[in-house]
């Protein structure tokens, strides 16, 4: 039945790319700050992050270490991409509700629209970051709290959970929107307060013995690993665990959501 | 399903519910989870506040083909369609399309306002199922058929509503199905462009494309439809050729005084109740003899004291193309103005109509210049008109014809022998 779907979705790939083509098209048309936008959530994120940093420091009597505010940068670009996917994916079928009704066509498309649409954004603000981390490489030497090596590709599979597991979020949340439309004020606050409880202004060892709890939270375990990537190179094996659990609940999660979705999609011409 | 066959539907219902669909959590948790589990609960059987949007239809359509459905609001037209193009589903029976299957369901859904024609053909275009290659492909032709060259880079928001009507129905216009099925859109843009949209509807018919074409323009339908299906309540009442088909139609809406009487706008000071149309010689008649001298009756009720009431019959083609206008105070008549309820005819005398549909609308006025709008009725009565000598055009215009002179060879050979040249005659003249 999903593979029906996603054969279906291939065939309709040209329709997904003009959406998303839309979408790109619209936020950067008549907006006064026009590409500058991309970066402006990200940097925002990021100085609020580092903000909370200084304050910790200061708090504990030490300097700022620069490990600690590179990690901030790391995990606040993913963590913004996994919340535009979710936000703008569950916000995506009621916007769309004039196509819904009107027209056939697999309905899937358009959350993934506004996800490749996110990705577009990300892939700026990523590139942003990258020259960003390479300047402070450069520019600290011998004491770079960043590693390079073989640990970094670690980035690239993390990423992907992340995603997949935004996609599943994202669709769940456009269907259920669809018949509950109060679901989008949920989704807004607990992206909103999110960012507080995915480990990324700080990391899970240094909260004490209940710091894991956090961890249970499956995006944290995903950043937390990017951190771990960036800054020390590797992954612990002990920490593998929590890797497992994330990607579980990412290609379930994203599953389920795909097949409730897929269960749902016909009734919503109706219920919108 | 033999061969021939592109659309086929077998006893198809749909069942909807009437006010808000979910009260509460505590419903809907449940509801979802049943159909989610796949087992719905007794599929046959309504609960409450829902009805059957169509009950029990059933037809088959050829290649090549083309089936109209009519019927009154709400009589599952719409929903007809939606079923067909698999945006909702048939709680129960079936149906197959053989072919690719386009809906013009609503041209010029999914244009986005802050993109420009040229960017909304490419989103529309994919929308309705064409591939970004053969939009390319066809972008010229579509820009040319909806007229807009001058306007294609510029946002559609700054578009005339004709104008995005026009850009919508181009790109559809330029799918390119096997099956076809549109709802209500060729009634866009002016006379001109609507002429040009029939046309393509009936080129599209001549290259094997089948077609299902929901209208309330009824001579839309005898154009482009040989069969047509009558919907009421969701029941189909008739499906056979179309001029029964209309006929059947016309007698619905004329039957049912009940709806009859609530198509009209809420009385405020004045109202007009059970209309009636006779024929000269006082026979009730649905399906007027307008060539002929036709009478209407009517209540006429005032609510108050009322200054210089007046009443106009507007007269209208089925497409819209108004008329002409009986109106009472033009034609010297003063109606009563003291509140109560009045019989009033009105004999209208035999104008050269074509046969056709027409509608009448009825309007009371007061003031002694009409202007206040005491009542009006919110869906044109339909009359028929039928037995007119008159075909073709809507109006014939006559007159007495006669040849009152001739230059054939034959002419000047005759002036030639009776001795008077053609230089000689003009000579004269002068």
């Amino acid at each position: 039945m999903l593979i029906r779907s996603f054969k279906e979705i291939y065939q309709y790939r040209d329709l997904l790319l003009s959406l998303t083509q839309r979408d790109i098209r619209i936020k950067y048309k008549q907006a006064a700050m026009g590409m500058a936008w991309v970066f402006f959530m990200p940097v925002l994120a990021i100085c609020s992050g580092i903000l909370f940093r200084l304050a910790m420091a200061y708090f504990k009597g030490a300097s700022p270490v620069m490990a600690d505010l590179v990690a901030v940068m790391v995990k606040s670009v993913p963590w913004l991409l996994f919340a535009a996917i979710v936000g703008g994916a569950s916000n995506s079928l009621i916007g769309n509700l004039g196509l819904i009704t009107k027209i056939y066509f697999p309905r899937e498309v358009i959350p993934l629209s506004t996800l490749l649409s996110a990705l577009f954004d990300f892939t700026i603000s990523l590139t942003g970051l990258i020259i960003i981390l390479v300047g402070i490489g450069l520019f600290s030497g011998e004491a770079s709290p960043i590693i390079l090596g073989t640990g970094l590709l670690w980035i690239v599979p993390l990423l992907a959970m992340l995603i997949i597991m935004a996609a599943g979020f994202g669709l769940l949340f456009s269907c259920a929107n669809v018949f509950f439309r109060d679901v989008k004020y949920i989704v807004q606050v607990m992206l909103q307060f999110g960012i507080f409880f995915s480990l990324v202004y700080f990391s899970y060892t240094e909260l004490g013995d209940w710091g894991w709890m956090l961890l249970l939270n499956p995006v944290a375990p995903l950043l937390e690993a990017m951190r771990m990537a960036v800054i020390d190179g590797t992954i612990d094996p002990a920490f593998y665990p929590w890797l497992i659990y994330s990607a579980t609940v990412s290609i379930g999660g994203f599953l389920a959501a795909a097949m409730i979705f897929e269960k749902a999609e016909y009734l919503f011409a109706e219920y919108a | 399903m033999s061969k021939r066959s592109a659309i086929q539907v077998n006893h198809v219902w749909k069942k909807f519910r009437r006010g808000e669909f979910h009260d509460s959590l505590r419903d809907l948790i449940p509801a979802v989870a049943r159909r989610m589990m796949g087992k719905r609960l007794k599929d046959g059987e309504l609960a409450e506040q829902e009805f059957w949007a169509l009950s029990d239809v059933s037809f088959e359509v050829n290649r090549g083909e083309s089936l109209g459905i009519i019927g009154p609001n709400g009589a599952g037209k719409s929903t007809m369609l939606k079923l067909l193009s698999r945006i909702i589903r048939p709680n129960r029976g079936s149906y197959n399309i053989n072919g690719r299957l386009s809906a013009l369901i609503e041209v010029g859904a999914g244009f986005h306002p802050d993109l420009t024609g040229r960017e909304n053909i490419m989103l529309n275009g994919t929308i309705l199922g064409m591939s970004r290659k053969e939009i390319a492909g066809k972008l010229d032709q579509i820009i040319d058929f909806a007229g807009i060259e001058a306007f294609i880079d510029t946002p559609v928001k700054r578009y005339s509503s004709g104008m995005t009507a026009r850009l919508g129905f181009s790109v559809a216009a330029h799918l390119d199905p096997q099956v076809l099925l549109v709802d209500e859109v060729l009634s866009v843009g002016d006379a001109k462009f609507r002429n040009k949209c029939i046309r393509h509807m009936h080129k599209l018919i001549k290259s094997d494309v089948t077609v299902i074409f929901i209208s309330h323009l009824l001579h839309q339908v005898r154009t482009l439809c040989p069969n047509t299906l009558v919907l009421d309540q969701g029941k189909m009442i008739f499906l056979g050729q179309t001029d029964e088909a209309i006929k059947t139609y016309l007698e619905v809406l004329g039957d049912d005084s009940a709806a009859m009487d609530s198509d009209v706008v809420t009385a405020r000071d004045a109202e007009v109740r059970n209309i009636t149309l006779l024929d000269e010689s006082g026979q009730e008649q649905l399906h007027w003899q307008l060539h002929r001298p036709g009478v209407i009756e009517f209540d006429l009720t005032l609510h108050r004291d009322v200054d210089q009431p007046s009443i106009l019959i507007n007269l209208s083609t089925i497409g819209g193309v108004y008329i002409g206008t009986a109106n009472s105070m033009r034609a010297g008549m003063t109606l009563p103005d003291k509140a109560g309820t009045y019989r009033i005819r009105f004999e209208l005398d035999p104008m050269p109509l074509a046969n056709g549909d027409y509608m009448l609308e009825l309007v009371v006025r007061d003031g002694p210049n009409q202007e206040n709008l005491l009542w009006q009725i919110r869906h044109p009565y339909m009359v028929t008109v039928e037995g007119s000598r008159y075909l073709g055009a809507t109006i014939t215009c006559d007159g007495s014809w006669q040849v009152v002179e001739s230059h054939t060879a034959i002419d000047a050979e005759n002036r030639r022998l009776a001795g008077m040249t053609f230089s000689s005659k003009q000579a004269d003249h002068r």
